[in-house]
C-alpha cells in the first residue's frame, strides 16, 4: 500500500518480539545480540522508520563501547552498580527496539487479521479489540476528569494528592467507571446490530500473508542463531 | 415490511415502558417517530434492530415481523442482515480503530467474500461523502464525520431497512444538512427508514408519516402534508422542535440585568498548538459584559475549544490579558473564577449524593438554600448524582459552581439531545444565571437553542472573529451564520 | 460454568480491561516518581492500591467464570504487542487464571474471596520485575567470559535481588488487601446500592 516501505506479516513482527524476549531471558553471546539488534536496525530502515534504525544502531554500538570499557575495571561497589545499569540497558535494549518496531509498523487491524489467521479463540479477540479502540477514549476521558477536578479545586496539586490520595483515586476512578458503564453498552449495540454474533465464519478483509520478506526475515534470524548460536 | 401487534415492552431496570401498539410500515416508507425524551421513541428503535431483548432485558409481548425476521424470537445477527443502524453519540459507536476496518466490519462478521466487500465499498463510497477520510484513523475524525461514517458502515451491510436513533444530536447544522441529504439518497433507492428524532427541520420533507408518542404510547400518527401544517405553538404544546429552522425569530427577551455591570476584556490573545506550532487563534479582542449571554459559534477545529479553555484558565495563551475590571488575571486565578459545563457532564460529578456534591469545596455554603431552590434540586439532595437525567445533572454541576462562587460559567454544548422542553429548560437557566451577576459563555451547533437563549454571537472564523449582537443578524437568516 | 460469555460480556471485560491499563499506567508513573530506575518492583503495588474498584466492578459486572481470566490474557497479551515489557505477559496469565478460581469460590460476590482473588491478580504485574535476575546473571556471564571473577558480584547483588523480591512481594500483598478494600468501599458507596440505572 504505502509505496517503497517493505510490509512484513505481523506474525514475523511477533516472532521477532519473541526472539528478542528469548534472548533476554537465556543470555546469549553478545554477536548474536548484536547481530539481532543491527538486522533489527535494518528493518526498520526499510520500513520507512530510518531515523529511528539509525539512532538505534548508533546508540546500541556506543553502549557496547560504554559496556566494555566499565566492565574492564576491577570490580568495586561503583563499577559494580554501573556495570549492572549499563548491562540493563544492553540487555532491555533489543526488546524495547522489537516492541517498537512491531507496534509502530502494524496497523491495529492486522494485528486482529492475523491473530484471526492464528485462531486466536474470539473470547480473547473481542475483549482485544476492545482495548485498542477503548484505551485511547479512557485517556482522554482522564484528562476531562482531570480538568473537571480543577475547576473544584480538587487534587490539583502534587501536595494536595499526596494529602488524600484515596479521595483522588475514587474522584478519578468514580466518573470513568460510571462512563464505562455506557459505554461498554453503547459499544455492545453497535456491534451487535452488525453482526459480531453471527456463529458463521466471519471473513477478513485485511490482507496478512507471508511473503518473500518474511520469509527472508525468518531464513535470516534462524541463521543468525545457527552460526552464532550461544556465542 | 414492518408489521406490529400489540406489540409492547417494559424495561426489566427502568420504569419506561412502551404500550401495546399496532401499526405496519410499508416497504419505501420513511417514518420519523417523535415525542418528549422518555416516550419510547428510542425504544421502538431497539426493537426494530433487534437489540430488544437481547441486549436491552425486558418483557416483551405481542407479535412483530420485520423484513421477515419474527421480533423476540430471531437471533440479533439476523436482524444485521436487514437492518442497519446508527445511533445517538458519534463517540461510543465505532468499534474497530481504523476507518476502512470500521466500514467492512458488519461485512466481515457476516461471513461476507472479500471481492463483494471490495465492491460494496465502492459503491458506498460513491453515495456517501467520506472518500478522503478512508486511510484515516477513527480517533482523527471530527463527530460529525464520525457519524457520517456510522451511517455509511450501516450501508456496507445492505440492508432492507435503516433504523436511526437520534442521529443529528451531535452534529453542526452544516452535517445536519448532509444527513439529510443522504437519507433522500436512501429513500429514493428504496429503502425502509425510520428515524427518531429530536430535531424536525431536516426532516419534514423526507418523511412520508410522523409518529407522535407520548409515555410509551402512540398518540397520533401524520402524513407528511398534515405534519407540515402544525404551528410553532401546536409542536411546542407537543413538546416538539421547532419545524422551521428558516423562520426562526430572534428572540427579544426580557432580560433581567443584573444590577452591577462588569465586563471581562480580553486584550490581542493569541495562540498557538505547542506540537504543531500552528496559530489556532489570532490577536483576538473580545469585551464581555455580564449583562449578555454569548455564544460562540464555528466550524470544527476553528478554535472554539481552545478559545473556551483559555477563558477557564485550563490552557495559558501564547500572548494576551484577559483583565476582570480592569485587573489582568492570570491561568491560576482565572480558574478560580470559572467553571466549564462539559458536553459530558458526567465527567464533573464525584460524590455520593447531590447535597454532599454541592457542599464539596463549596466556598460560599450559605448560598446552599436559595441555590437548591432557585435550580429546583430540593427533592434531589439525597440521589445518587449518577442516577439523575442528564438535564438534573447539568443543574447539579451548575449549582455546585455557584456555591464556589464562580464568576464566568462557560457551556460545551448544552443542548445536544435534548428535547423541545428540556432545550427551554436550559434556556431559563441560562437567564437565572444572568440575574447573578455571571458571565456566561457557551459553545453550540444547535441553532434553534442559540436563536432562543442568546443575546450576542462571537463567530469565529480564520483565527478571527467578529461580533455580533443578534439584532444584526438578518431576519429569516439565523443559519445563515453557520455558512 | 454455569453461564457463559455473551458478547456484550466480552466487550463489557475489554472495557474494564482498558481502565485497568489506565491504572496500570498510573502505577508505574507513581512509582517511576517513588523510585526511579528500579520503579518496576512497586508497580504491582501501586497500582493494585488504585485499581480495585475497577476489579471489584467488572466481578459485579461479569460474575461468570472466566471474564477476569480473559483480562489477564488481553492485558498479557496488549504488552506484548506494545513491547512494553514483554516478557511480561506470562505472570498476566496465569495470575489471572488463578486469580479467576479463587473469586469463582465466592462466586464473584463475596467480599473476602473477591479481595483475595484481586490481591493474586496483582501479581501479573510483577513480569517486569523478573529481568532484574536475569540482569544480574548476564552480568556474569559476562564477567565469566572476560576471565573474570564473578563472586564478588555475586556476593553484592544477591542480597539486593532478594531484598527486593521479598519487598515487591510482600507490598503487592499489603498493597493488595487495601486496594481491594478501598475498591469495596467505592464500590459500595457508588455503584451498589440503586446502581446506575438508565
Amino acid at each position: 500500500m504505502t509505496e517503497g516501505k517493505m510490509q512484513l506479516d505481523p506474525r514475523t513482527k511477533l516472532f521477532l518480539l519473541l526472539i528478542a524476549n528469548f534472548l533476554l531471558f537465556f543470555h546469549l553471546g553478545v554477536r548474536t545480540e548484536a547481530l539481532f539488534v543491527i538486522f533489527l536496525c535494518v528493518l526498520l530502515v526499510l520500513s520507512g522508520k530510518s531515523r529511528t534504525g539509525f539512532l538505534g544502531a548508533v546508540f546500541y554500538v556506543s553502549v557496547l563501547y560504554v559496556s566494555n570499557r566499565v566492565m574492564a575495571h576491577n570490580q568495586t561497589n561503583f563499577w559494580a552498580i554501573l556495570g549492572l545499569m549499563i548491562t540493563f540497558v544492553e540487555k532491555f535494549f533489543p526488546c524495547i527496539l522489537a516492541g517498537f518496531f512491531a507496534f509502530t509498523t502494524t496497523k491495529v487491524s492486522e494485528w486482529i487479521a492475523s491473530m484471526q489467521k492464528l485462531h486466536f479463540p474470539r473470547h480473547i479477540i473481542i475483549p482485544l479489540m476492545v482495548l485498542f479502540r477503548f484505551f485511547p477514549t479512557v485517556r482522554a476521558d482522564y484528562h476531562h476528569i482531570r480538568n473537571a477536578m480543577k475547576f473544584r479545586g480538587i487534587a490539583v496539586t502534587v501536595f494536595d494528592v499526596i494529602k488524600q490520595p484515596f479521595l483522588t483515586i475514587e474522584y478519578i476512578f468514580v466518573p470513568l467507571l460510571m462512563s464505562a458503564t455506557n459505554t461498554a453498552l453503547d459499544l455492545s449495540a453497535s456491534s451487535l446490530s452488525r453482526g459480531i454474533s453471527a456463529p458463521t465464519a466471519h471473513s477478513s478483509y485485511t490482507n496478512v500473508e507471508f511473503q518473500l520478506q518474511d520469509w527472508l526475515v525468518w531464513g535470516s534470524i534462524l541463521t543468525i542463531f545457527a552460526l552464532y548460536g550461544g556465542r | 415490511m414492518i408489521t406490529l401487534e400489540q406489540l409492547a415492552f417494559s424495561y426489566e431496570q427502568s420504569a419506561q415502558s412502551l404500550r401495546p401498539l399496532d401499526l405496519s410500515i410499508k416497504e419505501g416508507e420513511c417514518l420519523v417517530l417523535c415525542g418528549k425524551s422518555g416516550c419510547g421513541k428510542t425504544t421502538f428503535t431497539r426493537i426494530i434492530n433487534g437489540l430488544i431483548p437481547e441486549l436491552y432485558e425486558g418483557k416483551l409481548t405481542g407479535k412483530g415481523t420485520v423484513a421477515g425476521v419474527k421480533i423476540g424470537e430471531a437471533e440479533i445477527y439476523e436482524f444485521a442482515q436487514k437492518v442497519g443502524s446508527v445511533f445517538q453519540n458519534p463517540k461510543t459507536q465505532f468499534f474497530t480503530t481504523e476507518v476502512r476496518t470500521e466500514l467492512v466490519f458488519g461485512c466481515e462478521n457476516l461471513g461476507i467474500e472479500k471481492e463483494e466487500i471490495e465492491r460494496r465499498l465502492r459503491e458506498t463510497v460513491a453515495v456517501f461523502p467520506i472518500e478522503q477520510l478512508l486511510e484515516k484513523n477513527m480517533f482523527q475524525l471530527s463527530g460529525g464525520q464520525k457519524q457520517m461514517i456510522a451511517f455509511a458502515a450501516a450501508y456496507m451491510q445492505q440492508p432492507d431497512i435503516f433504523v436511526l436513533d437520534e442521529p443529528s444530536s451531535n452534529l453542526d447544522y452544516q452535517t445536519i444538512q448532509l444527513l439529510g441529504e443522504q437519507i433522500a439518497k436512501l429513500k429514493k433507492a428504496g429503502k425502509t427508514i425510520i428515524i427518531a428524532e429530536h430535531r424536525l427541520y431536516y426532516l419534514k420533507q423526507l418523511a412520508d408519516r410522523f409518529l407522535w408518542l407520548e409515555q410509551g404510547q402512540i398518540k397520533q400518527l401524520f402524513s407528511q402534508e398534515e405534519f407540515a401544517c402544525l404551528s410553532e405553538s401546536e409542536l411546542h404544546v407537543k413538546g416538539l422542535r421547532t419545524l422551521r429552522l428558516e423562520k426562526m425569530k430572534r428572540k427579544q427577551q426580557h432580560v433581567q440585568h443584573a444590577k452591577l455591570e462588569e465586563k471581562l476584556v480580553i486584550q490581542q490573545l493569541t495562540h498557538r498548538y505547542q506540537k504543531k506550532g500552528q496559530t489556532v487563534l489570532e490577536e483576538l479582542n473580545l469585551t464581555l459584559s455580564n449583562q449578555a449571554i454569548y455564544g460562540i459559534v464555528g466550524s470544527n477545529g476553528v478554535g472554539k475549544t481552545t478559545l473556551m479553555q483559555i477563558i477557564c484558565g485550563l490552557i495559558k495563551p501564547s500572548k494576551g490579558t484577559i483583565r476582570l475590571q480592569g485587573q489582568v488575571l492570570k491561568q491560576r486565578q482565572l480558574l478560580k473564577l470559572s467553571y466549564l459545563v462539559m458536553q459530558d457532564v458526567n465527567y464533573q460529578l464525584f460524590c455520593e449524593t447531590v447535597e454532599k456534591e454541592l457542599l464539596l469545596k463549596a466556598t460560599e455554603p450559605e448560598l446552599f438554600e436559595e441555590v437548591v431552590k432557585s435550580l429546583n434540586l430540593q427533592l434531589l439532595l439525597k440521589r445518587h448524582p449518577m442516577t439523575l437525567s442528564g438535564g438534573q445533572k447539568q443543574r447539579v454541576a451548575v449549582a455546585s459552581a455557584l456555591l464556589s462562587g464562580k464568576k464566568i460559567i462557560l457551556f460545551d454544548e448544552p443542548t445536544s439531545g435534548l428535547d423541545a422542553y428540556h432545550m427551554e429548560q436550559v434556556s431559563k437557566l441560562f437567564g437565572l444565571l444572568q440575574r447573578k451577576g455571571r458571565f456566561v459563555l457557551l459553545v453550540s451547533h444547535d441553532v434553534e437553542f442559540l436563536a432562543k437563549t442568546v443575546q450576542q454571537i462571537v463567530h469565529l472564523q480564520d483565527k478571527k472573529m467578529t461580533q455580533k449582537t443578534i439584532t444584526e443578524i438578518p431576519e429569516n437568516g439565523w443559519y445563515t451564520i453557520f455558512k | 460454568m454455569k453461564k457463559s460469555l455473551k458478547i456484550q460480556d466480552l466487550i463489557t471485560i475489554g472495557v474494564y480491561a482498558a481502565i485497568y491499563f489506565l491504572a496500570v499506567c498510573i502505577g508505574t508513573f507513581v512509582s517511576f516518581l517513588l523510585l526511579p530506575g528500579f520503579s518496576s518492583i512497586f508497580t504491582p503495588a501501586v497500582t493494585a492500591l488504585v485499581s480495585g474498584s475497577v476489579y471489584v466492578l467488572l466481578c459485579h459486572k461479569v460474575p461468570k467464570f472466566g471474564a477476569i481470566t480473559i483480562v489477564g490474557i488481553v492485558m498479557g497479551l496488549f504488552f506484548l504487542l506494545t513491547g512494553h515489557f514483554a516478557v511480561a505477559f506470562i505472570p498476566s496469565i496465569i495470575f489471572g487464571i488463578l486469580a479467576d478460581v479463587i473469586a469463582s469460590w465466592g462466586a464473584y460476590q463475596s467480599k473476602f474471596f473477591t479481595i483475595a482473588s484481586f490481591t493474586l491478580f496483582s501479581y501479573g504485574l510483577t513480569g517486569p520485575i523478573l529481568p532484574l535476575w536475569f540482569m544480574k546473571d548476564a552480568y556474569v556471564a559476562n564477567l565469566v567470559s572476560r576471565g573474570k571473577d564473578p563472586s564478588y558480584i555475586e556476593r553484592l547483588f544477591t542480597p539486593i535481588n532478594t531484598g527486593s523480591f521479598f519487598v515487591s512481594m510482600a507490598a503487592t500483598l499489603i498493597a493488595g488487601g487495601i486496594g481491594g478494600l478501598i475498591g469495596y468501599r467505592i464500590y459500595k458507596k457508588h455503584f451498589q446500592p440503586t446502581g446506575v440505572t438508565e
